[in-house]
């Protein structure tokens, strides 16, 4: 440690000194000419600064909340998946409701003798033509 | 005095002493602006999770980090380094401090010298000899040892002082 007492000086200027280290200083400043130029130099400074004159803050207006602010990039990715789903969810509606159902002859004959059947007065018997 | 319960209440209490933190640290009005809305937008969306208490150190907190991470973005400020053989006293022949300082017009002089500073230790000397925070509440606000505010302290001024000599 340096014999002179550096940054003491300072935190001696702003009331920081307490204990051991006032002691210290209040018994090596009297003597030491080093010192008490660098104290003069430090309160030199510290009245500088604080003869800057306090600005009046402008009026600095309601802060707004910001927004959550979604990269583009994630912006474009969502909406490819968007137009992606809807397009295979328009599609397989699309299939669903105009696919044709395919049903024989045979299955058509089947239908009609098991409702005649059940109906047999409500439902003609099939054309001969037609077995 | 009880804390602030609103964004607009820290503005009409503390606004002042933000914007003169953030003039003297930044060195324009615009930039000292944006910096001290920024501060107020963060206590406003901040208030709702604060814990009543040490207002002023959380207060300052906020301020710090906003600088910080205004500093960080930019980059751009000047700094100038630690001269060699920095403990070394100040020559006996240099004119007087006060002498020298009385032919100094304080105020643009100043704060182009403090500008000159590296941002930690002019934040110190701004927040201990233009925002009036005692050793503690600097070592808390901006979250570093007490010697540390202590050595930012003296060396800041040390460096000043050569600057406007």
């Amino acid at each position: 440690m340096s014999e002179h007492l550096g940054e003491l000086l300072s935190a001696h200027l702003d009331g920081e000194l307490a204990g051991d280290e006032l002691g210290m200083l209040n018994g090596h400043l009297p003597g030491c000419e080093l010192c008490q130029t660098e104290l003069a130099v430090l309160h030199g400074a510290r009245s500088a600064l604080r003869s800057l004159p306090l600005l009046e803050a402008p009026d600095l207006g309601v802060p707004e909340i910001k927004a959550p602010v979604i990269p583009l990039h994630r912006v474009r990715r969502v909406a490819a998946v968007a137009a992606v789903a809807f397009v295979a969810f328009a599609g397989l509606a699309t299939f669903q409701t105009s696919r044709p159902v395919e049903v024989s002859l045979s299955d058509v004959t089947e239908i009609q003798l098991e409702l005649q059947q059940d109906a047999p007065t409500l439902i003609p018997p099939m054309p001969a033509d037609s077995q | 005095m009880s804390d602030p319960t609103t964004w607009e209440e820290v503005a009409r209490t503390h606004g002042r002493r933000i914007y003169n933190y953030a003039y003297r640290l930044t060195g324009n009005p615009a930039d000292a602006a944006d910096l001290s809305q920024e501060v107020l937008l963060r206590v406003r969306t901040g208030l709702e999770r604060y814990t009543p208490g040490l207002f002023e150190a959380w207060l300052w907190r906020i301020t710090h980090n906003c600088f910080v991470d205004g500093y960080r973005k930019q980059k751009r400020r000047p700094t100038v380094a630690l001269p060699e053989q920095f403990d070394r006293v100040a020559a006996l022949s240099s004119p007087a401090p006060d002498v020298v300082l009385a032919h100094t017009t304080l105020g643009e002089e100043v704060q182009d010298a403090l500008m000159g500073l590296s941002a930690d230790f002019r934040e110190a000397v701004v927040l201990c000899d233009v925002v009036g925070m005692s050793y503690d509440e600097i070592a808390v606000s901006i979250d570093v040892p007490i010697g540390t505010v202590r050595s930012r302290i003296h060396r800041g001024r040390r460096l000043l002082r050569e600057a406007l000599a």
